[in-house]
């Protein structure tokens, strides 16, 4: 059966088809550096992501690059391939991936590191780096799980680490002379080392103690040390995304996404993404407004996100929503925002949302007492959340959903209970606040995750818990979320615990993975895919013990998997918050007031 | 305010958007090129747009109808002009006074169906012959509360002609019922005929387009309200 049949079997067939509004077919000629731009989960989660957007409109805009893209295939449509042979292709002109000069995986969850196996095993490229001849595509990988590439060393050739838009230009022009056979792959591999942001891992050798941490990395050939990540200094005057594929299918998120800054300054210990990012980059006000527009008027979007880590801190938030609400709100284009802070002025912000749609609300206090809170430096009082509560209430909102994390280092049962007693506030304050009208009754909907420790925050010597230990705490709160009025969602402990295993992951792992993909594991970040037996199948087979990864504390000066990264952020100023942590002392808003983190230094040689 | 009939084309990798894909680039579309839309009221406001007898997934068309309210008229070498991902083209457009519903009007569709199989149907023509000339052409389908039910698609099948037969392949001409006093789906229709032929129906390729539709008196729907 050729693909028409295929398509007209298969569930969802849109996300197989291509063409979209927007997307590129550029006339090929032997110069043409053909790039596919792989996502490791199916086109309604890949969509959704905006750095595919972006390196997509970034690389079509160079002439001699066409990029393309592909997803995994759903279940049924990869049985379907794999009966008739069919492998795996792109969308814009159905080429397989094997025909490719570069392949470049983005990886944003641990989890979908099976997928990427199973996406080059239905390209019939050979899974290990290698194996791989000189003319098979060149297997790159970027995004904020590059920052720990260990567990992916022996498979990827080649990854960017940063932010993509000056590095992939960069690269291009190094592959250039690789594409026209001037010179050959392992020169290619070498020269990329020097760009800065480029880890080539087979350069990179590390050596271990007897107890399975390292002692020591090898570096061959002159290769850097250390890779610093690559930012883009200017947001202004970087590159900008100005319109975007509009998709088919009803992917997660269905909309126009505009960028506002990048960076945080909030300090949050356990947010990855936080330290990864620094420093904060604000875009202008106008020139968003400008963005916006155009970015509307190539797409058709009835909705456009204001997106970052944390919108609301954008220094001219007010005015910009309220510039856009005035502008769009006749035309029925609603502004969104991705979260929310939990205090009046985001409740001020919210009420403009309002004229046009009634969101639903999240909030995100991550930990039940003020003590943990001080602990993980999210900077949210009690008065913050009382506060909040009061005003949303009286505005008309009935529904709330509230974030936390459980398994937060130095936890204990009574913030647990703070959990609790925040959600029975929540129900309490709707009573004694909301409108003469309201009808509705409250709902508040509490939702924990388990918290994994990530590389590069402060947190990273830290032990997981258990998958045992979150269950109790689990089921404790299903006990004190007794209210009719609150409804408790969990996140599954033993995918955190995974993530957890191969976020601190070193090289190691590489046998795992594969492993685990021979006995059948993938889309490991779907519930009903996730197979637990299997994977711990599979690291009894390799003899890797899950335990070293995840509840091991490490020692002070222990040498990380991923000490050969650097975003910036150093080492001593993570341990110095670590112990800041176990002090429950506070490290305020770094925008006005340095503390010193080190971005400043090693990324941009001055203030931030 | 104004209702504006297309008449559009889906086929290719086109003819794989569902009903609802469908509905929401043509939304994005119009919004592109700035269609003056009129919206439904209430916090989660929509355009107002009407498709005749949606496809099924996996049907081209060689001409569909629509409608959309607008606010205003709006050229109609714009609408002509709007442009759609490779695969949809608008092929004629203009404004209608009636008030009668799009989808009240329509009685019948043409329909071209290709059919690839892996063996031959020896004496396919007779074969079919005979399969239009029995007194009751039955076919099983869910009602609405998930019975399976028979009926007799004999009054739905207007017109049908093999024309064209090679190998394994052959190529149908048909017009069947289309409305909501009944609608036979034409895979149906396929399916029903080489069940008759004991060929085994789930390795059939069959693939469908849509030549036009027409109200009861057989005129195209589209030229009526010239
Ligand atoms: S160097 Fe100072 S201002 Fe810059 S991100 Fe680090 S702490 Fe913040």
């Amino acid at each position: 059966m050729n693909l028409e049949g295929l398509l007209q079997r298969v569930e969802k067939p849109s996300r197989y088809i291509g063409g979209e509004l927007n997307t590129f077919n550029k006339p090929l000629d032997d110069n043409t550096i053909r790039f596919c731009f792989a996502f490791p989960d199916v086109y309604e989660v890949g969509m959704s992501h905006l750095g595919m957007q972006i390196i997509y409109q970034l690389l079509n805009g160079v002439e001699d690059v066409f990029c393309e893209r592909a997803f995994a295939p759903w279940h049924d449509m990869e049985a379907m391939m794999r009966e008739n042979e069919l492998k795996l292709f792109s969308l814009e002109t159905k080429t397989q991936l094997g025909d490719m000069d570069v392949i470049g995986f983005t990886l944003q969850y641990e989890l979908s590191y099976t997928n990427i196996l199973n996406m080059l095993n239905l390209s019939g490229i050979s899974l290990l780096s290698k194996d791989r001849h000189e003319r098979d595509p060149l297997i790159v990988a970027g995004g904020p799980c590059a920052y720990n590439p260990e567990p992916l060393a022996e498979i990827v050739d080649m990854f960017f680490i940063g932010e993509g838009e000056e590095l992939l230009i960069d690269f291009i022009d190094v592959y250039r002379h690789y594409k026209q056979r001037n010179i050959d792959k392992e020169t290619l591999l070498r020269r990329c080392a020097d760009i800065e942001g480029v880890y080539v891992p087979k350069f990179y050798e590390p050596q271990y103690n007897e107890d399975g941490t390292i002692q020591s990395v090898k570096t061959l050939d002159g290769v850097p040390e250390v890779i610093k990540k690559r930012i883009v200094r200017n947001l202004e005057d970087g590159f900008k995304l100005e319109t975007m594929i509009v998709p088919f299918a009803d992917i997660v998120h269905d909309r126009a996404m505009l960028e506002v800054f990048r960076g945080c300054t909030r300090g949050c210990r356990f947010c990855q993404a936080g330290m990864l990012y620094r420093p904060i980059r604000e875009r202008e006000q106008d020139s968003l407004v400008e963005n916006i527009d155009k970015i509307l008027s190539s797409t058709g979007f009835e909705e456009v996100s204001l997106t970052s880590l944390s919108t609301m801190d954008y220094s001219g938030i007010g005015t910009l929503v309220k510039k856009l609400v005035d502008k769009y709100e006749a035309k029925s284009v609603g502004v969104s925002l991705p979260s929310l802070r939990l205090d009046s002025f985001s409740i001020d912000v919210l009420k403009e949302i309002q004229k046009i749609k009634k969101t639903g609300l999240t909030f995100a206090p991550e930990a039940g007492t003020q003590r943990l809170r001080d602990v993980i430096n999210k900077g949210v009082t009690e008065d913050d959340i009382e506060s909040t509560f009061k005003s949303i209430f009286e505005l008309g909102w009935s529904r709330v959903k509230l974030y936390f994390m459980i398994g937060l280092p130095t936890e204990t049962m009574e913030d647990l209970d703070g959990i609790a007693d925040i959600a029975n506030l929540g129900t309490y304050l709707f009573k004694q606040y909301k409108p003469e009208y309201m009808k509705k009754s409250v709902q508040v909907t509490v939702s924990t995750s388990c918290f994994v420790p990530k590389p590069f925050t402060p947190f990273q010597w830290m032990a997981q818990s258990t998958a045992e230990n979150f269950y109790e705490k689990i089921d404790h709160l299903k006990v004190k979320l007794n209210n009719k009025k609150v409804v408790y969602n969990y996140h599954d402990p033993k995918t955190s615990v995974l993530e957890g295993v191969f976020a601190r992951g070193d090289r190691k792992l590489a046998a795992v993975l594969i492993k685990a993909y021979e006995l059948g594991c993938k889309f490991d970040g779907w519930q009903e895919c996730f197979n637990h037996d299997n994977w711990m199948k599979a690291f009894e087979a390799c003899g890797v013990s899950t335990a070293f990864y995840t509840t091991r504390e490490r020692q002070k000066d222990e040498i990380f998997p991923w000490d050969i990264i650097s975003p910036g952020v150093t080492k001593q100023y993570l341990w110095l918050e670590n112990t800041r942590a176990q002090d429950e002392i506070v490290t305020g808003d770094c925008r006005t007031d340095c503390k010193g983190c080190g971005v400043n230094n090693i990324i941009i040689g001055g203030d931030c | 305010m104004v209702t504006l009939r297309i008449r559009y084309t889906k086929t290719q990798y086109m003819k794989y958007l569902g009903h609802l894909e469908l509905m929401k680039l043509f939304e994005r579309v119009f919004r592109r090129h700035q269609y003056p839309l009129k919206f439904s009221e209430g916090f989660n406001p929509h355009p107002k747009m009407t498709f005749a007898s949606p496809l099924s997934v996996g049907y081209a068309t060689k001409g569909d109808l629509m409608e959309v309210i607008l606010t205003e008229e709006m050229p109609i070498e714009k609408v002509l002009a709007t442009t759609f991902p490779e695969g949809i083209e608008i092929l004629d457009a203009k404004y209608i006074e009636s008030k009668t519903s799009l989808m009240a009007g329509i009685d019948s569709s043409e329909y071209l169906i290709n059919v690839e199989l892996q063996t031959p149907i020896s004496d396919l023509e007779g074969q079919f012959e005979h399969f239009l000339s029995q007194d009751a052409i039955n076919y099983e389908k869910k009602n609405k509360r998930g019975q399976m039910r028979i009926i007799d698609a004999k009054a739905q099948i207007y017109k049908a002609k093999i024309i064209y037969e090679e190998n394994g392949e052959f190529t149908l001409r048909c017009t069947l019922k289309t409305s909501s006093q009944g609608n036979l789906n034409p895979e149906t229709f396929v399916k029903a005929f080489l069940k008759f032929c004991r060929q085994p129906e789930e390795s059939a390729l069959i693939l469908v387009e849509r030549l036009a539709m027409f109200d009861a008196a057989h005129k195209p729907l589209f030229d009526l309200i010239a």
